[in-house]
């Protein structure tokens, strides 16, 4: 049998994984001192990406479950913050929107995943249904055109925040960048707290050997629909922050296209790392931005190739070369 | 009554009959072995048994109740703890939780996420580690245990459960003779405790560990009976012994 880097896993990269988070969440903490304009501006989305990225990880590569529709749970998320102004007038529409796009994401994974996942449904037939997912969202928001002005997308204004007689203006970069650098650490640290639980350790257990972990008795299904509720949650909050960020949605970010760019962000950056996919989705995001600036013809190529070239040469992406290079050799540990 | 009733099971693969109208019974404290030659459907029972595998037709009860319809998670929190032939600790998580896991697997999901209970159970896991040797391995790996190592972790995993029968498929498969004769001495003290339904090749370590014994072949029951019964059953010699 190979040498399974699961001994650094468990303790060299728990460690080192909170040192590497807490340097680049320092340097993101500390950016907006020493830049501005763009940057500034295009960061906080990068970082949502990331979290939408992480809610996959913790899927697929915790859990083991692939999904296509995580897409879906976002682009929801961002017409909950378009939409949540039309709802109310007596709560600030901006935190009724996080809260809904919670409760959409948590709940629609938790519906579909219930049956999916008690009825035996397992791996690429789960692919094929999360899939139909976002399609069936995509084209749900261009047939509701009333509603989320179809193909043309909406126009979602910038949230002003208030509380308690102080009210910051999220128009403005460098607030809204600090509004969401925070939500963004606080996901990341709870996502690593879930799994390090021992609920994670079960998900872990279900990755590895489904049948066993159900022959020690866990009822695994229930398990799996938590998961993927989180999951779809966690998605559907970063899609509202999305939304109000870049001011628009349209149906394409709940389209197949932007769906499996999540999953190439996450395989690029490591499934078995939620900060390699953090990282995996900023540094994806950014250089196809990038590339998208200097050859427009030829950026989806440049990552496609980026994408094999990564997953052929370590199947466990950036991360997890990074985690194996970091792990002692293999060698019979010492007893005593 | 029987504490586990199996009646006329059937299991084919296609059109392979691994399983052939089984009759099958144990009692309460009853040791009880199941041998015959390789292919003869001793894990295909274990299975159905343990709800790994649905029998195409027949029944099982257990504890008077019909099991047979019953998932593999019911079953198991209905009393029935398996261990496969294939050793199959879960091997990136840690010998520790790998007996943590066990142990809580018959709680809710809320229980786990939410009892505070973590430090109660250490000192379980860390006897149940002593009992099979594994305590100094406790933060490793189980992945990188040696295979009997494994297979005792692979126990004491299906003992933390508190089962009321205890299967084990080839316990002592791949072990040095000395790990054999730990691992009978291991099992001794599970007497009072549970039931056992144990397969083995090694005929010298299942005389000394179990009372009863039911032989395989092909998909039936050649016989079953006390381990002197077996031994001088004319059947079994014709059939079994000669030919392993
Ligand atoms: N999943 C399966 N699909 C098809 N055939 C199977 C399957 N599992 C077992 N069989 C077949 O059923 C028969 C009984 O297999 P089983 O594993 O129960 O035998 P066994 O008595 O445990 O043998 P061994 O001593 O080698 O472990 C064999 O012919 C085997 O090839
Ligand atoms: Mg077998």
């Amino acid at each position: 049998m190979k040498y399974p880097p699961a001994l650094s896993r468990l303790s060299f990269s728990w460690y080192s994984e909170n040192a590497v988070a807490t340097v680049i969440f320092a340097v993101l903490a500390l950016l907006p001192a020493f830049l501005s304009g763009y940057v500034i501006y295009i960061v906080p989305q990068y970082l949502l990406y990331g979290v939408l990225a992480m809610s996959l990880a913790l899927l697929w590569g915790v859990a083991g479950i692939l999904s296509f529709g995580q897409a879906a749970f976002f682009a929801l998320g961002a017409y909950a913050m378009g939409l949540a102004p039309h709802w109310t007038s007596s709560v600030d529409p901006f935190y009724l929107a996080l809260l809904v796009s919670l409760l959409i994401g948590a709940v629609l994974a938790g519906v579909v995943g219930y049956f999916l996942f008690s009825a035996g449904v397992r791996d690429v037939y789960f692919v094929l249904v999360t899939l139909a997912l976002s399609i069936m969202t995509e084209q749900i928001t261009v047939s509701q055109s009333d509603i989320t002005g179809g193909y043309n997308g909406m126009f979602i204004p910038r949230a002003q925040l208030s509380f308690g007689g102080v009210s910051l203006d999220l128009s403005a970069d460098v607030p809204m960048y600090y509004t969401i650098l925070p939500i963004v650490i606080g996901i990341y640290v709870l996502l690593r707290l879930v799994v390090a639980s021992r609920f994670g350790k079960v998900l872990v257990g279900i990755r590895e050997n489904e049948d066993r972990v159900l022959s020690l008795g866990f009822r695994t299904s229930l398990y799996k629909t938590a998961a993927f509720a989180l999951s779809g949650a966690v998605a559907g909050l970063a899609g509202a922050l999305y939304g109000t960020h870049a001011s628009f949605v349209s149906p394409s970010l709940a389209g197949v296209l932007f769906s499996t760019q999540v999953v190439v962000w996450v395989a690029i950056g490591g499934r078995e790392s939620l900060l390699g996919a953090l990282l995996g989705a900023v540094g994806v995001a950014a250089l196809s931005n990038y590339l998208t600036a200097i050859t427009p013809e030829y950026w989806q190529l440049v990552v496609g190739i980026v994408f094999v070239i990564v997953i052929m040469a370590f199947r466990g992406g950036v991360a997890g070369a990074l985690i194996r290079l970091g792990s002692r050799p293999p060698m019979e540990p010492e007893r005593g | 009554m029987a504490l586990l009733q199996v009646r006329s099971l059937t299991k084919r693969f296609g059109q392979l009959v691994a399983l052939d109208h089984v009759d099958f019974s144990v009692e309460t404290e009853q040791f009880h072995g199941l041998i015959g030659p390789n292919g003869s459907g001793k894990s295909t029972l274990m299975k159905c048994i343990a709800g790994a595998e649905r029998p195409t037709a027949g029944s099982i009860s257990f504890d008077g109740r019909d099991i047979t319809a019953l998932p593999a998670s019911e079953r198991a929190r209905a009393g029935l703890s398996i261990k496969f032939q294939i050793t199959s600790v879960l091997p990136s998580l840690t010998v520790y939780d790998n007996i943590l896991l066990s142990l809580q697997a018959h709680g809710t999901l809320a229980s786990l996420v939410f009892s505070r209970t973590r430090g109660e159970l250490h000192d379980e896991v860390m006897a149940a580690l002593a009992q099979f040797h594994l305590a100094d391995r406790a933060r490793e790996p189980a992945a990188i245990l040696s295979h009997g190592e494994q297979q005792w972790l692979e126990i004491a995993m299906a003992l933390a459960q508190r089962p009321r029968i205890l299967l084990l498929d080839e316990p002592t498969a791949g072990m040095s003779l000395e790990e054999r004769r730990i691992t009978g001495e291991l099992l001794m003290p599970i007497r009072k405790r549970c039931s056992l339904i144990i397969v083995e090749h090694d005929l010298d370590f299942i005389r000394d560990v179990c009372d009863v014994l039911t032989v395989l072949d092909q998909g039936r029951v050649l016989d079953s009976g006390t381990v002197d019964h077996i031994q001088n059953s004319r059947k079994v010699q014709e059939v079994y012994l000669t030919r392993v």
